[in-house]
């Protein structure tokens, strides 16, 4: 291909439509001929330019946070739950004011574990100040598997979990049970969640020692579970 | 944290799996790459559907992109527009009448973008106004080009004219554009 010839092919080149024997033939000289790949290169500039114009509209609501599940980065997710009903005034009647307090500290905790950033100097010193060992979110689903709301769990004395459920599965839920790792079921008679799909408690036994959380409705198949893997202190 | 880092920034954040960064660029760039696939496939659900598509695979091929080669925005503005083309061509879907594209192009108004999404005002007028300097025949052949990612040779067929004059007239927008943008920026 002469230069003459790659000047008539540039435009297509430039906006990718050329087709492949022409493109080949163009990348071919293209390597050897600094003129026309500056001026290819001027043309390319034209047609990002062209797309840059695009019009801008927003997509329906909710759209970022299905791509960012579709991905599999969903750790977003229990870092703002958290952080919009982890307050003393959400606590405090949940859980009691020691406790509570002990939570807001441990607010901390949150981004810690789920920010790779952040130290594990940093992390140590969020447990110390909360007085426990360890936090835990772990996504809840449903009999099909499907993502339906958060569990989370904080290890101190005494541990705590709080479950904050999606809005399609809210009116299903009425009771739940503990599942501990010795095969014990600790039933949870009555669980109210409030507006925002939420609920919270201390529980009596070891957040190392509880295997999975279920939240239950009248109907068999009104079942969302949470499973706990081994906490931290017991893995090291 | 969007506002601050960089699309390159954001990009790399994305590539390495961070979902904060994930957030951050798709909301940075959901607008302007909905809003180029609505144009192109005119449904709403269809664009969703391509727009979400279409941040799967700058996810997935986050890691090819060369920043020699150009900005990001353009980088996965081609990903959406080459996936909407191609949903477009499946479909089987009526000619889309270039002057139906270009009318939204020209649109000035920008409906709720945040700040950071879009480029500065004064550049897409640049470029507007440059476009519309254009004779109507190579705005026609250039919006098919650019958006449609029509071929000279298909063009020629959707235009009625010979292919020789189908590749002229790309070329010759392409070069007025340059020009005018060339003097713009000059003054």
């Amino acid at each position: 291909m002469s230069c003459e010839q790659m000047r008539d092919h540039a435009a297509e080149i430039a906006l990718g439509i050329a087709d492949g024997e022409e493109r080949a033939d163009a990348l071919r000289h293209l390597s050897t001929c600094e003129d026309c790949r500056r001026f290819v290169e001027q043309l390319a500039q034209v047609a990002d330019e062209l797309l840059l114009l695009a019009p801008v509209q927003e997509p329906p609501a909710g759209f970022e946070s299905r791509v960012v599940e579709a991905m599999g980065l969903q750790e977003l997710t229990p870092r703002r739950r958290v952080a919009r009903w982890l307050s003393p005034r959400w606590l405090a009647p949940r859980l009691g004011p020691a406790v509570a307090t002990a939570a807001v500290t441990a607010a901390a905790l949150i981004a810690v574990y789920h920010d790779d950033h952040q130290t594990a100097e940093r992390y140590r010193e969020s447990l110390a100040q909360a007085g426990g060992q360890y936090f835990q979110a772990e996504p809840l689903a449903d009999e099909t598997g499907a993502r339906s709301g958060v569990a989370f769990g904080y290890e101190g004395s005494p541990s705590w979990v709080l479950v904050t459920v999606e809005p399609a599965h809210r009116d299903a839920v009425t009771r739940g049970e503990l599942l501990t790792r010795d095969g014990r079921t600790i039933p949870l008679p009555s669980i109210e969640l409030d507006r925002s799909g939420s609920w919270g408690g201390s529980i009596p036994v070891n957040l190392y020692k509880l295997a999975s959380i279920r939240l239950l409705g009248d109907s068999p198949g009104d079942i969302l579970q949470a499973s706990f893997p081994r906490g931290v202190s017991e893995r090291n | 944290m969007s506002s601050a880092l960089s699309d390159e920034a954001l990009l790399s954040g994305l590539a390495a799996g961070d979902a904060d960064a994930a957030t951050a660029f798709i909301r940075r760039f959901q607008a302007r790459v909905y809003g180029l696939v609505l144009a192109i496939v005119r449904d709403e659900g269809t664009a969703e559907e391509v727009a979400q598509e279409t941040f799967m695979r700058a996810w997935k091929h986050a890691r090819t992109y060369d920043p020699r080669r150009g900005r990001v925005a353009t980088w996965i503005l081609t990903i959406a527009r080459n996936l909407a083309i191609d949903v477009v061509r499946v479909k089987r879907a009526e000619p889309l009448d270039p002057d139906v594209v270009a009318s939204k192009l020209q649109q000035a108004g920008v409906v709720g973008s945040p700040v950071d999404q879009a480029p500065p005002p004064d550049e897409r007028e640049r470029v507007r106004g440059a476009i519309a300097e254009l004779p109507s025949e190579q705005r026609r052949v250039l919006f098919l080009a650019a958006y449609l990612g029509r071929t000279a040779k298909e063009i020629g067929e959707l235009e009625g004219i010979p292919l020789g004059t189908a590749k002229s007239r790309i070329r010759m927008a392409m070069l007025k554009l340059r020009d005018s943008l060339e003097t713009k920026n000059e003054l």
